[in-house]
């Protein structure tokens, strides 16, 4: 073991506690500290963040962390704080004029600053970032960059030019998913040097179990759902694309099982999300029903099973969400349930996300009409005419976007349909040069697979359920009064 | 479908769900609030500010599909049936009994404050220095901080404990359990609305509106009382409709000037000076009625509206007698009558 990786170790235990690196960790640092920008492509449940925690540790310098999600960005930001590893600020359109005022003005105590793309696009909060001599230059999902891809975001291709305004620092560009051409995209578009480095990582995750059923209808589905949540080992994730969706099967867990279900999505309160996350993380709940919404920069490690209630978009989201099972290594299992019809409620997703040719027509003419929704779909439009974007070429644009959107929904479709070895399916639609050999406990069709023998299956205890407390008895433990 | 919006609606007089839905989410031209106060609804003012219009017009469509509403034109009326259904759920659940601290204390960043504070006094207690904090604005996490920077955690302890002690002592006791049990603190993760809903065989609307309810009942407390938390509520206490640039124009009409030195001194258009008058005269019913509108002016609506609903008075009316009639003093007297009438019910 050389001296940089004892002094890597050394780090790792003082600021994390760890003995060992997680797969690619150890390697992307060198890489780093080794003075090479680095695109990284690790699995889901690797811990990427840690490299450039760790790199900000170690070498005393601020990090600025580009970032497409409000909520992602905030999950770290709780997390570095709870880990007290440094000063840290998530710069969002969320802040408020006097928020973004005191930011400002105490910017050397933030070591660690998420921005998203846009706000960089202020001229003013950028000169104070460049100043502040930025020390690693950190771009999560970077596969967001790849036009083609499902995840787009047309911000994303300003940060070349913002990577060589702040003077091309070092730069670490981290995904899960990148097929080789999106690689190529990613440092293309990140004006990578010629001799910085890619490391790469199988998307495979071995102890997740891959099983896909075909439901003939609602009804169905719900009744395998029930049926499958009675004898799966929890905790488990349930994902959904819709709230009302995900409130309504709560509703059912509630009525017809005993388990402790909640839903989690963007319309609850602050107080009421927390509650949810800690919760679970506490073992207090056995399942979220959830939409993509659930932030899990908040590590829970022991989920073992991720079931799919609806159609994920495409197979990059599928992966990323099943990757929140087994992150402790255990045997897992993800499960997408299916019945005819359910890929319409993605396209119709595809349809309010995605502008047509009259909207594009009629925001183009009344530019101003823009800044007063919030749907998603014209936040996207505003930034390509931001950057001078036409009219026509955006029509052009989305009309094949939507073209890439519904292959995406195919290939998920595909992945249910395959008779062939599910894990392999993902890895060549990953490029990934090498196949795993298929065996019992890699995947199977319709139900076919024994939760005894991937133990799986739902162990007997009995479970403390939440009880209402008088309020004098709460006063009491929360500020621990005397009697 | 939300029967809890039937309580915005009435059996005579015809309503306009806009003016509701604008009056919920805070719109406050002096033409929503005038109508606001026609209907009876001004404390509800800004109780969702973010309220999604279509949810709200989709809900008001349930209410007539259900004959618990009936469309007229553009307006509604409560039905026979929606008032019976009305009655029946409001001697069956909780509501907020407050609705006008949503105008006296910004929620957002009280709720916010108010988690912090108990969570930062309950880990200080177990001497825990690691923990999720349970929100992310910044706001509230910096006015904490400079707080504790001044007063200390133990006087945090002290005064939040005991505050809370006494201003649950003196709610109803299903309201301060369901507030109680939202708390976040050490070890505690609080429970979710949906959850002490179906502890309480209750709608989780219930509980929410039950909890924003007491919190801003409790910054209220707060400001009536003399200790370092009421410096904490100040920071949140928000003016109502009588906002800075209305209580200029007040001051100086009360020290005499007129509406023309008024525009000319504060340089904004005579509709703006006019509409503060408006504002003031919805905010308080002592507005000074007889120094905007004369003796002859008085005489003269009085002749064109008497024996007319208040609500059917048409400007265009006095306009054809006097066409050069103002609009702001025609509506300064609707508003007048309306105490009028309020006064003698």
């Amino acid at each position: 073991m050389n001296q940089i990786q004892n002094k890597l170790l050394e780090s790792l235990k003082k600021y994390f506690g760890f003995n060992q690196f997680k797969s690619g960790q150890e390697e992307t640092l060198i890489s780093l500290l080794s003075g090479y920008s680095t695109l990284a492509i690790l699995p889901t449940g690797t811990g990427k963040s840690l490299c450039y925690q760790l790199f900000g540790k170690m070498t005393q310098s601020k990090v600025l962390v580009i970032s497409p999600l409000i909520s992602l960005m905030q999950d770290q930001v709780e997390q570095i704080k709870y880990q007290k590893l440094g000063g840290a600020i998530a710069l969002t359109s969320n802040l408020t004029g006097n928020e973004r005022k005191y930011v400002l003005n105490h910017f050397d105590q933030f070591q660690f600053i998420f921005a998203s793309p846009e706000i960089l696009q202020n001229q003013y909060l950028f000169n104070v970032i460049k100043n502040a001599h930025i020390g690693l230059m950190v771009v999560d999902e970077a596969h967001c960059i790849a036009q083609w891809g499902p995840d787009f975001r047309p911000d994303y291709l300003t940060l070349g030019k913002i990577r060589s305004q702040l003077g091309f620092p070092l730069t670490l560009a981290l995904t899960a998913t990148a097929t080789p051409a999106v690689e190529r995209e990613i440092q293309q578009q990140l004006r990578f040097e010629n001799n910085s480095n890619t490391i790469r990582y199988s998307v495979n995750r071995p102890n997740i179990f891959l099983a896909t059923e075909i439901l003939d209808n609602q009804e169905e589905k719900n009744r395998r759902l029930l049926e499958l949540v009675q004898q799966l080992k929890m905790p488990g994730l349930i994902y959904f694309s819709s709230k009302k969706v995900a409130n309504e099967i709560t509703d059912l867990l509630d009525r017809k099982t005993n388990l402790r279900a909640a839903a989690y999505h963007a319309d609850l309160s602050i107080e009421d999300r927390f509650s949810i996350q800690h919760q679970f993380i506490e073992n207090k709940l056995d399942v979220v029903c959830a939409t993509s919404a659930f932030g899990m920069g908040i590590n829970k490690k022991d989920i073992r099973f991720v079931l799919h209630y609806h159609l994920p978009a495409d197979l990059e989201s599928y992966v990323q969400e099943i990757g929140r099972a087994g992150r402790d290594g255990a045997q897992s299992i993800a499960i997408l349930l299916y019945c005819p019809g359910d890929e319409m409620i993605q396209q119709q997703i595809q349809l309010n996300t995605l502008p047509d040719k009259n909207e594009i027509q009629y925001y183009a003419q009344h530019p101003k009409i823009m800044s007063l929704t919030n749907d998603d779909s014209i936040e996207i439009l505003n930034s390509f005419f931001k950057m001078g974007v036409s009219a026509e070429k955006l029509v052009h644009f989305f009309a094949q976007r939507k073209v890439h959107k519904n292959q995406a929904l195919l290939k998920v479709l595909a992945y249910i349909n395959t008779k062939e070895c599910k894990r392999n399916f993902i890895l060549n639609y990953f490029e990934e040069p090498d196949f795993i050999e298929h065996n019992r406990n890699c995947c199977s069709n319709n139900g076919e697979y024994d939760l005894k023998n991937l133990s799986l299956e739902r162990e007997k205890y009995i479970k403390e359920h939440v009880k209402l407390k008088e309020y004098p008895n709460i006063l009491q433990t929360l500020f621990n009064l005397q009697e | 479908m939300d029967l809890r919006l039937l309580n915005f609606f009435d059996e005579s007089q015809s309503r306009k769900s806009a003016v509701i839905r604008q009056t919920f989410a805070n719109k406050k031209t002096a033409s929503n609030l005038y109508w606001a106060l026609r209907y009876q609804i001004l404390d509800y003012l800004n109780i969702y500010p973010k309220l999604n219009s279509i949810k709200f017009d989709y809900e008001i469509d349930q209410l007539v599909k259900k004959d618990l509403l009936v469309k007229k034109e553009n307006e509604y009326l409560l039905s026979k049936k929606g008032k019976i259904e009305l009655k029946k759920y409001n001697e069956t659940h909780l509501k907020i009994e407050h609705p006008e601290n949503f105008q006296r204390v910004n929620y957002v960043l009280w709720n916010a404050i108010l988690l912090l504070l108990i969570q930062t006094a309950s880990e200080y207690t177990y001497h825990n220095n690691y923990y999720y904090v349970a929100t992310d604005n910044l706001q509230a996490q910096y006015l904490v901080k400079k707080w504790l920077q001044h007063f200390g955690f133990d006087n945090l302890v002290v005064e939040l404990s005991t505050c809370l002690k006494e201003f649950l002592s003196l709610q109803e006791q299903i309201k301060a359990d369901i507030f109680a049990n939202k708390l976040i603190g050490h070890q505690q993760n609080g429970l979710t609305d949906e959850q002490i809903a179906s502890l309480l065989n209750r709608e989780s609307v219930e509980i929410e509106a039950t909890f924003k309810d007491l919190e801003l009942q409790f910054a209220i407390f707060l400001l009536n009382k003399e200790n370092h938390l009421s410096l904490m509520a100040k920071q949140v206490q928000l003016s109502g409709l009588i906002t800075e640039t209305v209580a200029q124009t007040i001051r100086l009409f009360k020290k005499g000037l007129t509406l023309p030195q008024i525009e000319s001194i504060r340089h904004l258009k005579f509709s703006t000076i006019t509409e503060h008058l408006q504002i003031w005269a919805l905010a308080d019913s002592n507005f000074p009625f007889d120094q905007v509108l004369s003796r002859n002016e008085i005489e003269l609506l009085d002749n064109i509206y008497e024996n007319n609903e208040i609500d059917n008075w048409k400007f265009k009316q006095v306009q054809a007698q006097d066409a050069d009639f103002s609009f702001y003093k025609f509506r300064l007297y609707s508003i007048m009558r309306t105490y009028d009438e309020s006064n003698t019910k």
